[in-house]
């Protein structure tokens, strides 16, 4: 195995640490690996001395300590999961606006004509879904830009 | 040697070791190579913990156009470093205790 195919296993293998830590650590074998090399050996030598980049990864990830690995991304979730509700209810009344023949799960009679009753251009709706998908959109982008 | 046991006594060897002279990891494994088996694998976490914990700090510098980190020991490191030696005696105790002989 060469160094790059090795790095980029082991990036992979590192996957669940954040990225500026990845990053750190595949600087640190691609040093060693040239140091090695400047040593006396050659390219698949000093590969085959480190191990297999997953066994490697298995021993590293055991001795990190907790915040060198990725945190679940609250806002994230929450923002996704707003936008989801806000677009599955704004598809459901743009169908709804079309005329289209439409079934509640669990509505029965009166609640749809209730729902049906009340269907104009629910402006603020629209204004609040497209917010929602903005704002889960910007979120993403800041976070993978800060990563 | 128990990897516990091991685990600990590293960081001192790696203080020690930087304590002398500033160095880079794989010179690192080599000096060390004598008194204690280290692997690359091994070193990394410990130097980021020392890192963390400012007993140690690195800065990058170009060799052979390329890359390499070096380490140094802070102030902070060598205070902990005198400690560890000052209070040998203690472990010692504790080694010979094990052994049986106390």
């Amino acid at each position: 195995m060469n160094k790059e195919r090795f790095l980029k296993e082991l990036g992979r293998a590192l996957g669940r640490l954040k990225k500026e830590e990845r990053t750190r650590q595949l600087e640190y074998f691609d040093e060693i690996i040239g140091d090695m090399m400047e040593g006396g050996m050659s390219e698949e030598e000093a590969v085959r001395k480190l191990g297999l980049p997953g066994e490697l990864a298995e021993n590293i990830l055991e001795q990190m300590s907790g915040e060198s690995f990725k945190k679940t991304d609250v806002r994230g979730c929450v923002l996704s999961g707003i936008s989801l509700v806000c677009v599955t209810v704004t598809l459901i009344f743009f169908k709804m606006n079309r005329g289209v023949s439409f079934y509640m799960g669990g509505g029965d009679g009166p609640t749809s004509v209730f729902i049906a009753g009340r269907v104009g251009r629910p402006m603020v709706l629209y204004l609040v879904t497209v917010l929602a998908v903005a704002a889960t959109v910007v979120h993403y982008i800041r976070r993978r830009r800060y990563e | 040697m128990d990897p516990q046991v091991k685990k600990g006594l590293l960081e001192f060897c790696i203080l020690s070791r930087l304590s002398r002279e500033e160095s880079y990891g794989y010179q690192i494994i080599k000096d060390l190579a004598d008194w204690v088996e280290l692997s690359e694998s091994t070193l990394y976490p410990i130097l980021r913990r020392l890192e963390a914990g400012r007993d140690v700090e690195t800065y990058s510098r170009e060799y052979h156009s390329r890359i390499r980190r070096y380490y140094r020991i802070t102030d902070q490191g060598r205070e902990r470093l005198g400690v560890f030696n000052r209070e040998q005696w203690k472990l010692r105790r504790i080694l010979e205790y094990i052994e049986g002989k106390e």
